[in-house]
Order: C-alpha cells, then sequence, then structure tokens
C-alpha cells in the first residue's frame, strides 16, 4: 500500500541557463536522470548546483533551456505544479513544520491527493472523516517504515535534527512521488545517523523511486550513485560512473587544484 | 491660478512631513525588524511637552523649548527601546504590534493625565503669511520644509560620515556580523531608536499649527508616514522622500477636485495601487 | 475526553450565568459583546494565530458587515438572517479583497496593508455622508426577528449570540484539525516547504483571509442588531489593536486561548469600573506587563498554574516532597 504503482521516470535537463542580473548561476547545463540510477550533481562551492535543483523545483524559472520530467515541459511550473507532477524535495536547512507533529508533519504530504474541496469539506462529514483516516493510516505506515512511530504525536521543534530530516523524506513519501530530489541529504547528520538515513534512501530506491540528489560528501555520492554530473562555474566539467569521475583531471582541478593530476 | 504655488507648497509641506515619519520608521524597522507603532504617541508627546510644557506652562522661548523637547523625546525613545524593542526583538512583529499598541494606549491616558482633556494649541507659533509675487504662502509651511531639508541632511551626513552612524547602518544590515565585530547591538539599537524619537519629536512640534495638539492629533499623519516609505521603497532614503512628496502633492491638489473629506482617502488609494502594480515601491530598484 | 470538561464548564456558565443577571441590562449586554468578540476573534485567529498572517484589518472588516446588516435591515424595514446572510457574503467578497495584496507583499507590508484598509473603511463610514449617513450612523431598524420571533429583549438576543457564537466555535474547533487548519498552521511554519508538497499556497492564503473576513462581518452584523444603532465610533482606528490583544493575551494560535483573551478583555475593565475612574488606564498597563513578561498568554499561564498545583497535589499525596 505504501509504494504505490512505479512508473519509470525520466527528468531531462537541456541547455538550462539562469542567470541573476550579471551573474551566471547555471550555464547551457544538459544532462538527464535516467530511471532505475541514482544520479548526483556534485562539484565545489558555489558551482551552482543548488540554483540548479531550486530550477528543477520550480523556485525561480530557468532563463533559458527546457526541464522536461516524462516528456512533460516542466520549465517554469511553480512549484506547487512540479510537485504535483510526481516530485518531490527535501531541503538542505531542514524545513518541517516545527509546531506540527511528526504525524501532521507528514499528513500535510499527503494532502495534494486530498479529493475533499473546501466546499465539500463543508457538508461532507463522513468522507472528510473517511478520508483522514487513510492519510493517518498511510501515515502509519511511512513512520514505522522510517522509524519513527513512537515521535508521531511529538511536535517537530523537539525533535533532533537527525529525526527532522527522516520527517522531511517522510512527508514526501506521502504523496507517493516518482522522483525525489535531494538536497544534500547527508548535511548535519553524525556518521551513525548518515549511515541510517542513506540506508532508508536506497531502500526508498528498491521501492521504485529515482533519486537524484546534489551532495558534498564524497563518501556517500561514491557510495550511492550510479551517476554523476560534476559542476564547476555554472558548467557542466564530468559526466559518467563514480569510477570514471573519480579519476577525471578536470574533477580532480576543480576540487583539488591541478596539481593533484596524476600524469 | 494663484492658487497653484499655494497648494504646492502645502503639497510639499505635508510630502515633507510624511517624508520624516517615514524615515524615523524606517530607521527603528531597520535595526530592530519591529514596527514602530508607539511612533504616533512620541510625536504626540512632542507636541504636548512643547506645546504644554514649555511654552505654555514655563513661557520657555521657542529655541530652548524645541531643544528640551527633542531631548526629552530623545530619552524616551531610548527607554522604549530598551524596555520594549530589545526584549521583543526575538518574539517577532505581531508582539511588538501589540505592546505597542498597549503602550501607546498608556501614553494617551497619561498625556490627559498631565495635560487635561481638552485639544489646544501655541497661540502665534509658527504663524503668519509670506506673500510671495500674488500667493500667500503660510510660514508655518514654510518652516516645516526648511527644517525637514536640514534634518535630513544632518541625517545622512550623521548616518554616513560618522562612526556611530555608520556603526548604526552595520547593525541595521546585519547584527551577527556588528555582534562579532565588537559593536553593542542592543546599545546601538537603542540608541537608533532614541534618533527616531528624537524627529518624532520635531515632526510632533512642527504639525502644532497644522493640527492642533490633541491624543489624535498623529494617527493618521503616522499611517501616511508608513505610505510614504511603502510608495518611495522601504529603506531607501530617496524613495521615502519620493514617496512622501506624492503623498502630500497629489492630497493637496486631489482635495481641490473632491469634497475635501475624502483627502485622507487618496492616500490610501495611492497606497493599494502601488501594491498592486509595483509592490516594491516607485525605487524599488535602489532598495537594498 | 479530559480535554471536554473545561469546555463543557465554560458553556455551562455561558448558558447559566447571565440568567443570574436578568434584571441588568448592562451585564447581559455586556456578555453579548463578549460573545460578539469570540465570533471575530474566531475568524482572527485562523488568519493570523493559525496562518500567520498579520491581519490589521478587523476593525474595518466588523464596520463593513456591521453598516452593511443594519442598511439591508432598514431598507427592508425588516432584520432576518437575510441580513447576516448579506453580512457572509460581504465576508467572502472581502476576504477575497484581502486575500490578493497577501498573495504580492508579506510581513510589514501586509500589516500596513491592512491597517490601510481599516482606515479607509473609517473615513468612508464617516465622511460618505450620502450613503453612510456620516457620523451620524444608521439607525431605525428593527430588532431581528428569528422566523417571526422578535429578539427585543436583551437575554433572548443573548441566547440567540450563544447559541450563533458555539457553533462558529464548533466549526473552527473541527477546521483546525481537518487539513486547512494543518494547512495553515504549515503556511505559518515554513511556506517554502508547503509549496514544495503540492500545496497552491495562494489559495491557503486567500482561504484564510476570507474565512477571517466572513467571522469579522458576520460578527458585525451581530453587533447591529445588538441596539439598533450603528456609528462610525464604534469603528474607530483606535479599536483596531483591541483584536489583536485579545489573541495574544489569551495565547497565540490557540482557539481557547483566543476565547479566554476575548472574555479577559472585555470583562475584566468592566469588574475594575467600579474601583476607579483610570480603570482603564491600569487595565493597560497590567495587560502592558503582562504581555511583556509572559508572553505565552493566559491559557498557558492557566495552565501551568494548574500543572504546578497537580503537581504539589500529587507529590503531597504520595508523600514525596516536590522540589
Amino acid at each position: 500500500m505504501l509504494w504505490g504503482v512505479r512508473r519509470m521516470a525520466t527528468l531531462k535537463l537541456e541547455h538550462i541557463t539562469k542567470s541573476f542580473g550579471g551573474l551566471v548561476a547555471v550555464n547551457d547545463l544538459s544532462f538527464e536522470v535516467k530511471p532505475r540510477e541514482i544520479h548526483a550533481l556534485i562539484g565545489p562551492n558555489g558551482s551552482g548546483k543548488t540554483t540548479t535543483l531550486n530550477l528543477i523545483n520550480g523556485v525561480f524559472p530557468a532563463t533559458g533551456g527546457s526541464i522536461t520530467f516524462n516528456g512533460k515541459t516542466i520549465t517554469g511550473m511553480p512549484t506547487y505544479q512540479v510537485a504535483r507532477q510526481g516530485i518531490g524535495r527535501t531541503f538542505q536547512e531542514l524545513k518541517t513544520f516545527g509546531s506540527l507533529t511528526a504525524m501532521e508533519n507528514l499528513l500535510v504530504g499527503a494532502q495534494q491527493k486530498s479529493k475533499i474541496s473546501f466546499g465539500r469539506y463543508l457538508y461532507d462529514f463522513a468522507g472528510e472523516r473517511k478520508e483522514e483516516r487513510e492519510m493517518c493510516e498511510r501515515g502509519t505506515e511511512v513512520l514505522n517504515f522510517l522509524g519513527l512511530y513512537q515521535y508521531k504525536d511529538t511536535p517537530a521543534r523537539s525533535l533532533p535534527y537527525g529525526k527532522r530530516k527522516m520527517i522531511e523524506l517522510g512527508r514526501v513519501l506521502m504523496f507517493e512521488p516518482q522522483m525525489i530530489l535531494l538536497d544534500e541529504p547527508a548535511a548535519g547528520l553524525n556518521p551513525t545517523e548518515r549511515v541510517e538515513f542513506i540506508n532508508i534512501v536506497k531502500k526508498v530506491f528498491e521501492k521504485g523511486i529515482e533519486i537524484f540528489m546534489i551532495e558534498h560528501n564524497m563518501d556517500v555520492v561514491m557510495d550511492m550513485s550510479h551517476h554523476i554530473t560534476v559542476l564547476n562555474f555554472g558548467k557542466k566539467i564530468a559526466e559518467g560512473s563514480p569510477a570514471e569521475i573519480q579519476q577525471h583531471p578536470e574533477v580532480i582541478k576543480a576540487y583539488l587544484g591541478d596539481r593533484y593530476i596524476m600524469r | 491660478m494663484d492658487i497653484i504655488p499655494q497648494l504646492l507648497v502645502t503639497g510639499i509641506a505635508l510630502g515633507f512631513i510624511y517624508c520624516l515619519i517615514g524615515i524615523e520608521f524606517t530607521i527603528v524597522y531597520q535595526s530592530t525588524h519591529l514596527l514602530n507603532m508607539a511612533h504616533g504617541m512620541i510625536i504626540t508627546f512632542g507636541a504636548y511637552l512643547f506645546g504644554g510644557t514649555m511654552i505654555n506652562g514655563l513661557g520657555l522661548p521657542y529655541w530652548l523649548g524645541i531643544i528640551l523637547t527633542v531631548l526629552a523625546c530623545g530619552v524616551m525613545g531610548y527607554a522604549i527601546s530598551a524596555l520594549i524593542f530589545n526584549p521583543l526583538r526575538a518574539k517577532g512583529m505581531i508582539f511588538s504590534l501589540v505592546a505597542c499598541g498597549i503602550f501607546g494606549n498608556i501614553l494617551a491616558s497619561l498625556y490627559l493625565a498631565i495635560w487635561g482633556s481638552y485639544a489646544f494649541t501655541v497661540p502665534g507659533f509658527l504663524s503668519g503669511v509670506i506673500t510671495v509675487g500674488s500667493a500667500r504662502i503660510a510660514k508655518s509651511y514654510t518652516y516645516i520644509i526648511i527644517t525637514a531639508i536640514f534634518l535630513i541632511v544632518v541625517y545622512e551626513l550623521f548616518s554616513r560620515k560618522t562612526r556611530l552612524g555608520k556603526s548604526l547602518r552595520c547593525v541595521a544590515q546585519n547584527p551577527n556580523a556588528a555582534a562579532l565585530m565588537g559593536i553593542k547591538v542592543s546599545q546601538n539599537i537603542n540608541i537608533s531608536v532614541a534618533i527616531s524619537s528624537m524627529i518624532c519629536g520635531v515632526v510632533g512640534i512642527l504639525v502644532i499649527p497644522l493640527f492642533g495638539i490633541k491624543t489624535t492629533m498623529a494617527t493618521t499623519v503616522a499611517l501616511k508616514g508608513w505610505i510614504a516609505c511603502v510608495v518611495g521603497g522601504f529603506g531607501y532614503l530617496p524613495g521615502t522622500i519620493v514617496g512622501g512628496l506624492i503623498l502630500g502633492i497629489s492630497e493637496t491638489f486631489v482635495a481641490m477636485a473632491i469634497p475635501s473629506v475624502f483627502k485622507d482617502v487618496v492616500s490610501f488609494v495611492i497606497l493599494i495601487a502601488m501594491l498592486l502594480i509595483r509592490p516594491g515601491g516607485i525605487m524599488r530598484d535602489k532598495v537594498r | 475526553m479530559k480535554k471536554n470538561i473545561p469546555v463543557l464548564l465554560l458553556v455551562l456558565c455561558a448558558v447559566f450565568i447571565p440568567l443570574g443577571f436578568m434584571k441588568s441590562n448592562y451585564f447581559i449586554q455586556l456578555f453579548q459583546q463578549v460573545l460578539i468578540y469570540i465570533v471575530a476573534i474566531m475568524g482572527l485567529n485562523i488568519v493570523m494565530g493559525q496562518a500567520g498572517l498579520t491581519n490589521l484589518g478587523t476593525i474595518g472588516i466588523i464596520g463593513v458587515g456591521a453598516y452593511g446588516a443594519a442598511m439591508l435591515a432598514r431598507a427592508l424595514d425588516s432584520s432576518t438572517l437575510l441580513c447576516l446572510l448579506l453580512a457572509v457574503v460581504l465576508g467572502l467578497v472581502l476576504g477575497l479583497m484581502l486575500g490578493f495584496p497577501s498573495l504580492r507583499v508579506k510581513g510589514t507590508y501586509l500589516t500596513i496593508t491592512t491597517l490601510g484598509f481599516s482606515q479607509i473603511v473609517y473615513l468612508l463610514l464617516n465622511n460618505w455622508v450620502d450613503f453612510t449617513g456620516g457620523p451620524m450612523g444608521v439607525r431605525g431598524y428593527p430588532y431581528l426577528s428569528l422566523f417571526g420571533f422578535k429578539l427585543e429583549s436583551a437575554i433572548s438576543y443573548y441566547y440567540f449570540l450563544l447559541v450563533i457564537t458555539i457553533l462558529c466555535v464548533a466549526f473552527c474547533i473541527r477546521l483546525s484539525k481537518s487539513k486547512f487548519g494543518r494547512s495553515f498552521r504549515a503556511l505559518r511554519d515554513n511556506d517554502e516547504a508547503l509549496e514544495s508538497l503540492g500545496i497552491n499556497i495562494a489559495t491557503i492564503k486567500v482561504l484564510a483571509f476570507t474565512l477571517a473576513a466572513i467571522f469579522g462581518c458576520l460578527s458585525g452584523a451581530l453587533y447591529a442588531f445588538m441596539s439598533r444603532y450603528v456609528s462610525p465610533n464604534a469603528f474607530a482606528m483606535e479599536h483596531y489593536a483591541r483584536y489583536t490583544q485579545m489573541i495574544i493575551i489569551g495565547g497565540m494560535g490557540n482557539i481557547y486561548g483566543s476565547i479566554v483573551g476575548a472574555i479577559f478583555v472585555t470583562i475584566v475593565p468592566e469588574l475594575m469600573r467600579d474601583l476607579t475612574t483610570q480603570y482603564q488606564l491600569i487595565f493597560n498597563i497590567i495587560t502592558f506587563v503582562f504581555i511583556m513578561t509572559y508572553p505565552d498568554g493566559l491559557l498557558a499561564l492557566g495552565k501551568e498554574i494548574i500543572r504546578k498545583i497537580a503537581g504539589a497535589l500529587g507529590g503531597a499525596k504520595n508523600g514525596n516532597i516536590e522540589a
């Protein structure tokens, strides 16, 4: 019941450019997140990773180029519509709903699928109760999957960082996304929490949800991803499997400087 | 035709009043990120103190009354900041709104208790008319314009050239960084509010010939001062000047065409138009 | 179940206490005023307490509702539920009108805009003499009649208000637990995250404002039939802060807190009236000090006191001394 019916999902960026006034943050970027491949976007600070994620997510529009999801153009769509296409997103700076309990946080995630409009809410008491019950059942499943059930009635702001990160992920799972964009999943977690979180992400992937992430932590990137795109100053400088990227001279140059390239 | 210079001067004078209010309001907002809802009452305090105590009560010469009143307002501002704004900074805007609102009510009651419940004025203060060609212009308006320009110049110089002024701006832009550089943030905020209150005091004195002295004298003007900020672009001084002038002049000229009771509605119509068309303010591209 | 006991007690008090004051119109009208405030506060609690959108336009909204109902009643020379319905419709329109600025502007700007709205309403009510009667106000309409039964006596109108208030509060309690309530609070906590979950926050904001405006206009209409007269003075700017005060004093974002706040702000000054002529000033000083020292509000304070008492009692029973 938790995972629904999966369909192979593809995300494609073609010649994406984003400028802020005079500053070009992303420059002619093209890549494809293929089905059944965990795709990571890496690069030094300021290389445009977060901007790219925000572009996919609809936080701001691209200056040029197009983004398609399963063949449908999503460039220029506002964030909530992108989410309704089946793309979920977590945030680097945690954005849990502090005053809501863990369960309530999750329930908000399920709400986009609700069939009860405000008008119907006014008279269909039974229908609304039924929908709430169904959302709660799903919420319980997700909480159990994440190992958070004991916190279900705790306000999110009282929970430690690691648990809140899980809640963010749980929220997204609630609307049965086809793809999840992870914004620095390892950030802020201690090694134990990191392992736990990565395992959960891997399980989510195994259940059929595509994963795209931006990440700084190389261990995580190399461990998890099947395909990596490397950015520097907004341009793609390399793309390939983890093994290929580790040897790639441009990548080494970008991160460490060209003294470290092995000739 | 003769009436146009008169209207223009009136409009500009009112515009500068709104602008000054906009400035003092922005000063507090920038340093505390809170809305100083009590500023109307501080303006009123300036008027009451000057008119009621200094002049009518003690019979002091104008210049002395002005200096003492402005200083008193500064002290009051410092106290308000230390007691209200600094503690409330962490809580958020809604609390400061309510706290300032209640505090304003308390002040109003105190004014009535100290100075009586009848509106009064300072006879002969800034009265008189100057004749330019065929136009008769009230002296009070010219004093307002001159004083406002003087204040704005002094404030700009202070803010940009003096050490204190610069540190106040630092605190406004980035309190954390300022604190790390050894600037005492709370202290600076208190000083900013004190400066803002001194400007309020001047405004209070200037508008005595216009509105008389009563507890409600500043309510509408205070609100229009806000609108001047919004129209011109929050946080940008020339924007506030432009905003204030637009409001003052439109108001005065429109009052000729429609019944003058609707004069006040003009500012709000401009506000709504601004928010729908250009929410950042007219000069929003220059706003930080 | 435990939560329902204090609520039940409150309702019982509301039903029975006024019976003891039946001889005094003054007190019954005071209780009527409390109920009318509660209806308005329910709306404000949704938009400000839960959704976190500053709305200082309450007094203006109430003014529109009051005048709308009064003028319709005078035009038809009959005051029926139709007038209340008109108020609800006006609220709907106002809510949409006020909702849209909230989509374009935030925080400070929104505060100023809503305050400006209140000011415009007052100016129009006071100055548009041809339409609203200016400072003279609107009078000459009958008391509200309910299916032919005229609510002329203060006590009968009080019980009518009580029914309406209970319905409004029940509606808000249900709303708060529903997905809409969650969306409002999520909006306040983190609007970006809410949007990233597929919810159009523009809809949520407009919904919040519309509900607030409907409750506000309804409150105004109910006010109009309290006495057969409305005047602009009741909606002057000096009253604008009262509603926000009630919410903060009672406890932000909490329906029961708002009710406590409304009761406190309305009744306590009246109780102090006999003590001194400066009762309003002293009340303001007390509330000011209270807000500065205990911003969580009366309800939270009450809960803490009860917890401490229960703790002390429990400790004494077990023979332990609670530190």
